[in-house]
């Protein structure tokens, strides 16, 4: 078995495994469960909200399925790490929490309506619930033990070309990078929240129907290096999200961008890094005057970095 | 894709923007369906005139290899692959050679048949 199959196995199996006690009880106490149960609870135990039965399938079975095919893509990618922040470990570890809470909250709550007569005077077991919450944390830290550390990349191997320019010669790069796997996840998320906002609660459904649509609309971004420096326009239109001016340029070169050295995709905020990171593979790197970089994954990345290199030494 | 001009050339500006473009599409830096950059944008950051712009892409979409359309923009042509862009290319450099060499416009076509 690839290192790769091991980590999506690592990650996706745990929320599967931990739905698997309520599953059981779901389908063995299916007749003897009410037709509207309770399925909103207050910090107490309370009931205050009530849905048809079909919300205890999408607790038990959709809610897992979905946090192991989101936890398995992400542990598709490369391990790798920049600093002391290990992102696989940190995910991984997520996964067995989240799975574990997740498993363990609908367990309890099918048990909870099991037999019940008025689904408002159902109450949640307390020692049920502290009894999750501890096996959260320990699946959490089982998840990080379980997990191998992810391999240290080097400081620095990125090639640092150089375009020379004419004293009086103008010259404007325009590169772009698009992002197969966010463009995915968003189109994903648009008709489940449509699904989810039609036949459970609305306010769900249009967070996710919202959070697909800026997912699709995110998943490109275009460079432009020019007389003005280096600019990452986000979207379609290119609205500017990020800019080092030509003076502020020390230097710019090309790297081999693994996303969860970043720890992860999309606009990553980092001590003394700032990474839109959209794919694997050629980054531009642009080191400040102040000695912050910033890293954006862009095709013919190379062109760029010699660019904006040549620009700054007929600037000196 | 790069895009590099001179004044300090004797070709246009414009001239030299269509001629950065053939070489961006015969090298593959920007393929069929790509977007070229706005000409607002591309003439803000080459500092010369959205006028420039617009006839060097103006000339590009005679020779075929990208299409002009309001609202979206210049994109890359389906036809307009390595070869042909090459082509065009050699025909550019065989205008400026005949008319260094004072070869008039006419003349030139009439050669040109000739060897057809």
């Amino acid at each position: 078995m690839s290192a790769r199959v091991r980590r999506i196995l690592r990650a996706a199996v745990p929320p599967v495994v931990a739905a698997v006690p309520a599953v059981v009880v779901l389908v063995r106490g299916w007749s003897r469960l009410p037709e509207t149960v309770a399925s909103h609870f207050t910090l107490d135990g309370a009931v205050d909200g009530t849905s048809g039965r079909v919300v205890l399938v999408v607790l038990a079975v959709g809610a897992p399925l979905l946090l192991a095919l989101v936890f398995g893509g992400i542990a598709s990618a490369p391990a790798a790490r920049r600093g002391r922040f290990d992102s696989t470990r940190a995910m991984t570890s997520t996964s067995w929490a989240t799975g574990t809470l997740v498993g363990g909250l609908a367990l309890l709550v099918v048990l909870a309506n099991l037999d019940a007569v008025d689904p408002r005077a159902v109450v949640l077991s307390g020692p049920g619930v502290l009894g999750v919450l501890a096996a959260t944390l320990g699946a959490g830290l089982l998840g990080w033990w379980l997990t191998p550390a992810s391999p240290l990349l080097p400081v620095d191997a990125g090639s640092a070309p150089v375009l020379h320019l004419g004293e009086t010669e103008r010259a404007s790069w325009t590169g772009r990078s698009h992002s197969r796997m966010l463009a995915a996840m968003g189109a994903l998320m648009v008709p489940v929240g449509l699904v989810i906002g039609l036949l459970l609660t609305w306010v769900a459904g249009a967070t996710l129907l919202a959070a697909g649509l800026l997912l699709v609309w995110s998943c490109v971004v275009t460079v432009t290096v020019d007389r003005a420096g280096l600019t990452v326009g986000w979207g379609p239109f290119g609205l500017p999200l990020v800019r080092v001016p030509l003076a502020d340029v020390a230097e710019a070169h090309v790297e081999d961008v693994v996303p969860l050295g970043y720890g992860g995709w999309g606009l990553r905020l980092q001590p003394g890094t700032v990474a839109v990171v959209l794919r694997a593979g050629p980054g531009l790197v642009v080191t400040r005057r102040s000695g912050r970089t910033l890293v954006v994954t862009v095709d013919g990345a190379e062109t760029g970095a010699g660019l904006l290199n040549g620009l700054r030494d007929r600037a000196c | 894709m790069l895009i590099r001009v001179d004044p300090a050339r004797p070709d246009s500006l414009q001239d030299q923007v269509a001629a950065a473009v053939r070489r961006g599409i015969a090298e593959g830096q920007v393929t069929a369906g790509d977007r070229l950059p706005p000409a607002r944008e591309l003439a803000q950051s080459l500092d010369v005139s959205i006028h420039t712009v617009l006839a060097g892409y103006q000339k590009l979409r005679d020779e075929g290899l990208i299409e002009l359309r309001r609202g979206r923009g210049a994109v890359v042509r389906a036809g307009a692959h390595a070869g042909r862009t090459g082509v065009a290319e050699l025909v550019r450099g065989l205008v400026v050679e005949a008319r260094r060499h004072g070869i008039g416009d006419d003349e030139l076509v009439e050669l040109v048949r000739t060897a057809l």
